[in-house]
């Protein structure tokens, strides 16, 4: 199998193993809720820091899962257009698609890490039923951002190379 | 060049961009984020792309979305569709037309748990279209109650698509999902009477059947139905009485959910607990990064001046505010052909939602009369959504020309629908207004 191809599906095993982790913290999530929700109305006493955990789970779980979507082409596009143009342009246009988004989410990131950065430095708290600090989800924000620049990455290149003719060879 | 200049610029590129086979997210953003560059400084939005994204997503109110969601993959994975349809077929099987409106029935208490519009016309293609169809059916009826019937799921509560127009345009989630109710049963009501009266002007369409069913097998047929609707009032009632939270009614619909799912599979293996989860994360994370970008994008918008240029422009126009709507139901159904209702919401909605707003409409009402609207967009040609699901799930059965022919009445009970909605707003807005 070519080296880029290994690459290519080791990486989507990574944020595969990514997305089950973000699809189990939707799990106790879901169990988080209904948990403070039956404590608060039989006893009327919530769970200690439900609210904030839940707060932090969802940006877990969503970018957690970013990556393997785009990996998976479950972002939305519209390609009413492009499928109506010859060959060379369709590369074209999905070259032009798949930089735009490598260079988009590569400034999200380097936006998110000094983000991350200044809550690391002032030791941010989330403030509520119970305290934690915060970096270690902002830091989660960056890491889902930059997987997703990567994926872009990859995707260029293996658009560049031409993936299809790599899975023939591969299936051979 | 002015900000405004800059704005209309970031529009066309965003069209341009979207046009050119860009993810929707990556247009929004990537233009949104130029274009606020270009106004206020690369530093100024950089800022603001290193907080929207974690702001967006660290909030309790915005879980709601997941969950719903796995409550509708719960529902899916366990077959409680066919529960659904088996149970409004025997009790309504003999009506004329009885099947197609069965399948209307049934499809809007499953898609009101499912909440998904495209995965409700993939369940009942697979349940009710070969019935239809060995029972004599056209066709086109059969198909087009099917694309159709898949609209009701994102009306009726709960919807993650009406939590998706809550959070773009900062309004009530709660009052959102209430307001849905009366219209997406009063739309339901009217898509029966549109297959009545279909069948009515032609028998031939939908031969009589005379199902057999006694009473106990009428009852028999609600054990898992029955919980399932059960379900789906609990959670509109705790909504309206002020019990919980939406977050809290999509946790407490998924486990109940789970729980009827773990029965009707009998056990947890059938219910395939991993892939409901991903699925649930992949559907969630291609809404929130839409949702995200959307949101970059409506603050370029907003500070280029064009949301604003655009509703001082169209309030100061000698017209009659309906003539707005009408303009305004023109784009939404000329761009719902060509795209996803989550992608068309976030494009348009930092454009649409303030001109509607200045003309005085309100924020929930619009929420209910657009959320109808990219659904009727669903299923239109030449890109409805719903109909090359019904095609694809047909296994060659029918074809896409069916499905659009077959969908003439039922748009137009669309667009019966708008109009009532238009005339008595408050058939969206009673319950929102009296919930506590």
């Amino acid at each position: 199998m070519p080296l880029f191809e290994r690459i290519w599906r080791g990486y989507g095993r990574f944020l595969y193993a990514c997305g089950f982790v973000a699809g189990y913290t939707t799990f106790a999530m879901m169990l988080l809720v209904i948990a403070n929700a039956i404590s608060r109305f039989l006893f009327n006493a919530p769970v200690a820091g439900a609210f904030e955990v839940t707060e932090s789970m969802l940006t877990v779980l969503i970018f957690l899962s970013l990556a393997l979507t785009q990996y998976e082409g479950g972002h939305i596009q519209v390609v009413l257009l492009t499928q109506r143009l010859p060959h060379g342009l369709q590369k074209l246009a999905r070259l032009f698609a798949l930089a735009l988004g490598a260079v988009f989410f590569a400034w999200c990131s380097q936006a998110a890490w000094g983000y991350a950065l200044k809550s690391f430095a002032i030791n941010e708290q989330q403030w509520g039923a119970i305290r934690y600090p915060l970096y270690p989800v902002k830091f989660m924000v960056f890491f889902g951002l930059i997987l997703l620049a990567i994926q872009y990455v990859l995707g260029f290149v293996r658009e560049l190379i031409g993936g299809e003719h790599i899975e023939e060879l591969a299936s051979q | 060049m002015t900000g405004l200049e800059i704005g209309f610029i970031g529009v066309c590129a965003l069209f341009a961009a979207i046009l050119l086979g860009v993810n929707v997210m990556v247009a929004l953003g990537a233009v949104g984020a130029a274009g606020l560059a270009s106004i206020v400084g690369v530093k100024g939005a950089t800022a603001m792309l290193s907080t929207v994204f974690f702001d967006t997503t660290h909030s309790f109110h915005f879980s709601v979305i997941p969950l719903f969601l796995l409550m509708g993959f719960f529902a899916m994975r366990a077959g409680l569709g066919e529960d659904m349809f088996e149970a409004a077929s025997k009790w309504l099987g003999n009506l004329k037309g009885g099947l197609a409106i069965s399948t209307t029935i049934g499809a809007a208490a499953f898609g009101a748990a499912s909440g998904s519009s495209v995965g409700t016309a993939t369940v009942f293609t697979k349940l009710a279209l070969p019935e239809m169809l060995s029972r004599g059916y056209d066709k086109r009826l059969a198909s087009a109650s099917i694309a159709i019937a898949g609209t009701l799921a994102v009306m009726i509560p709960p919807s993650a698509l009406v939590v998706v127009y809550g959070i773009l345009t900062d309004s009530s989630i709660g009052g959102l999902l209430i307001a849905g109710v009366i219209p997406g049963l009063v739309f339901a009501v009217i898509l029966c009477f549109a297959t009545y009266v279909t069948v009515l002007r032609n028998p031939a369409l939908a031969p009589p059947i005379k199902t057999d069913a006694t009473l106990p097998e009428k009852l028999y047929s609600l054990r898992l139905a029955g919980p399932l609707v059960l379900v789906i009032v609990c959670i509109i009632a705790g909504l309206y009485l002020g019990i919980f939270t939406p977050t809290e009614a999509g946790g407490i619909g998924a486990g109940l959910t789970l729980i009827l799912a773990v029965i009707r599979q009998r056990g947890l293996k059938g219910v395939r607990l991993t892939k409901t989860l991903m699925d649930t994360i992949r559907t969630s994370a291609m809404i929130f990064a839409i949702i995200i970008c959307a949101l970059v994008f409506s603050k370029f918008l907003a500070l280029s001046g064009v949301a604003n240029a655009l509703g001082g422009f169209l309030t100061t126009l000698d017209v009659n505010r309906w003539v707005v709507v009408a303009i305004i139901v023109g784009i939404y159904l000329v761009l719902g052909m060509m795209m996803d209702a989550p992608a068309l919401l976030a494009i348009t909605l930092p454009i649409t939602h303030p001109v509607m707003m200045k003309l005085g409409f309100d924020p929930i009402w619009f929420g209910v009369f657009v959320v109808l609207l990219v659904e009727i967009g669903a299923v239109t040609p030449p890109v409805g959504i719903n109909c090359f699901v019904v095609q694809a799930a047909s296994d060659g059965r029918v074809r896409l020309e069916d499905v659009f022919k077959g969908l003439v009445p039922f748009v137009l009970a669309g667009f019966v629908m708008l109009v009532l909605l238009c005339v008595f707003p408050q058939i969206a807005l009673f319950l929102p207004q009296t919930m506590k």
